[in-house]
């Protein structure tokens, strides 16, 4: 039929399959899935230790249209937990996303838009964490890989957000390449009503890491009993690395 | 005296006369001329406001304090555990340094915590000389037979203080979360010291910078208690003790008693309801342009001395409404009887 048909419509056909195709990918382009959001009259309190971590700086506000999540390696398509909290606590997101075959920096987007963008445009950026876990069934478990948002390109630096647990001393390292380390530099600041997390912990990484995963050592100290040490592994994704 | 005052009365009654409408009512001219003078005391009180002084007092499972002046925190102990060692120590004395936190916390009955973090010097019966630490927790026990002690222990809560926590995940499962239990905030204002800038009032009936209640707040179970601050919204030392009880009978819910006290002009609290609204409080006036910018919910709540408990209880302030209206009533009178003789 396409064959038989005049060239302008034979063009015309040609120009609306392209389209197609392109708007097709381009929502592929994409990490999605379903997001559970509230914004709560009472602060929910997080129970885990790593609430958020974000690659590069941001803007001074949040801006949920340019949050982005990373696909960290090639492979097949797998899936991803999404958290997200503000410091006080009152917004909560979580939910399961879809992860590109390809790996890259995509934005985050859930199936239906997000609810309260308007709300958490007025969170300064280290006032709200994010971050995804690589795991199928999303138990919040230890081992899990943490694969950081990000709000811009910069690649520079990962800030990590971290509920202390009313910790009396706490110190962060990323252990990379077989050893080296970077001790993160972190703050605990207590001006603001601190419920789902209170310190924040900035690594420099302009020197690269070669692997694609680090291990951040948290080490804090209790009001009772003896310092704890807790591992946790954390994605470099290839694209930063480029 | 009472020269001046009948002077200073003629004049008024001959500005009244001057710039009130005749056309205008007594009623009228009267409530007028207590309105510009209350405004004109408003102005008074404005530019001429002493600094106020806010105290708490209540008990709480967890206070701290970070030192500013060592001498003040310096605390003695007469029996104390090394958390680290289990090391029983007596006759214990601390001295924490400039910008060291110190932390109180009632682990449960007969047992209060007391942690350094800072750099502070520790002296006792069992040490040859004084040990200069970085960081160090104590415990204090009623319930160990050999180093137990079972009176009162009474420690300094002067520098920069906070009372109680959020309500946030405990480090340990069997943790609890400490609390602010109950507390009271009370905001004493002091009476004016000077009228329109030069005249003093430290005579007859009137006192200057006399302390007097203006505001009592109850502050919610689970709140924390923050920064005090200044006009300039700069943070203010407390000053204060807080006391716990080391008998094991004395309380089902062991806490320490506190009370301090701050000549701050407001006191930060974070409620345990997150605050809405947008406007800025006296807490953070004086913080940078940042804070505006960030949503109420994560700020505190601010309790300060509001310009209306200072005009309704300031005591100077109170005979001055006195006289005025006296005089103001006195002209009027004079004028209607002026009105009355006229129109016979």
């Amino acid at each position: 039929m396409l064959f038989r048909a005049p060239n302008k419509l034979r063009v015309f056909a040609l120009c609306l399959s392209a389209c197609c195709f392109a708007g097709t990918s381009t929502f592929a382009q994409s990490i999605s899935g379903v997001i559970t959001e509230d914004f709560a009259e009472q602060g929910n309190v997080s129970g885990t230790l790593i609430v958020g971590a974000r690659f590069g700086d941001a803007g001074p506000n949040v801006d949920l249209d340019s949050l982005r999540g990373f696909s960290p390696t090639n492979g097949k398509r797998r899936r991803a937990c999404f958290m997200a909290t503000t410091k006080d606590g009152l917004y909560h997101a979580e939910g399961v996303l879809d992860l590109p075959r390809r790996a890259g920096r995509y934005p985050i987007r859930p199936r239906k838009d997000w609810r309260f963008s308007g709300e958490l445009s007025e969170y300064p950026v280290d006032f709200f964490a994010a971050l995804m876990l690589m795991e199928d069934n999303c138990n919040g478990s230890g081992d899990a890989l943490i694969v950081p948002t990000a709000f811009s390109e910069g690649r520079d630096d990962l800030t990590v957000y971290i509920n202390s647990r009313r910790a009396l001393m706490l110190s962060a390292a990323l252990v990379v390449d077989d050893g080296w380390k970077i001790v993160g530099d972190c703050n605990t600041q207590r001006d603001e009503r601190t419920i789902a997390f209170d310190t924040l912990c900035v690594f420099d990484l302009r020197r690269k890491p070669s692997s694609e995963t680090m291990e951040l050592v948290v080490t804090r100290t209790p009001r009772r009993g003896a310092a704890l040490e807790e591992a946790f592994k954390i994605a470099y994704p290839q694209t930063l690395r480029q | 005296m009472s020269i001046d005052l009948y002077a200073t009365l003629k004049r008024v009654v001959a500005i009244l006369r001057d710039k009130i409408p005749r056309r205008l009512s007594v009623s009228r001219r009267l409530a007028l001329s207590i309105l510009f003078l209350i405004g004109a005391l408003f102005a008074v009180v404005s530019f001429t406001s002493p600094q106020p002084m806010i105290t708490f007092t209540g008990r709480s499972e967890i206070a701290e304090t970070m030192t500013t002046l060592p001498d003040s925190a310096a605390f003695s102990i007469p029996y104390a555990f090394l958390a680290e060692g289990n090391r029983c120590l007596s006759k214990v004395h601390v001295r924490p340094r400039n910008g060291t936190r110190v932390i109180y916390e009632v682990l449960g009955p007969g047992e209060l915590l007391i942690v350094l973090v800072g750099s502070a010097t520790v002296q006792s019966e069992e040490l040859d000389e004084p040990l200069t630490v970085d960081f160090q927790r104590f415990i204090v026990s009623s319930r160990e037979q050999s180093c137990s002690y079972q009176g009162y222990v009474r420690l300094p809560l002067t520098g920069l203080i906070q009372i109680g926590e959020e309500p946030a995940n405990s480090l340990g499962y069997g943790d609890k979360n400490p609390i602010l239990r109950h507390g009271r905030i009370q905001v004493f204002g002091r009476s004016i010291s000077r009228l329109l800038f030069f005249i003093p009032l430290n005579w007859g009936p009137f006192d200057a910078e006399a302390l007097y209640l203006a505001e009592t707040i109850d502050v919610p179970a689970g709140s924390r208690v923050s920064r005090a601050l200044d006009e300039e919204g700069n943070p203010v030392r407390w000053w204060g003790f807080a006391e716990f009880n080391m008998s094991l009978t004395s309380e089902e819910a062991p806490s320490l008693f506190l009370s301090a006290s701050a000549n701050a002009g407001a006191v930060s609290v974070f409620a345990p309801a997150p605050r809405r609204g947008s406007v800025l409080t006296a807490c953070q006036r004086g913080s940078g342009e940042s804070v505006s910018e960030t949503p109420s919910s994560l700020l505190p709540e601010c309790i300060s001395l509001d310009l209306s408990a200072q005009l309704a209880g300031d005591p100077n302030l109170r005979w001055i409404y006195g006289a005025l209206i006296v005089m103001v009533a006195f002209a009027n009178l004079l004028h209607l009887r002026s009105e009355i003789k006229t129109d016979r």
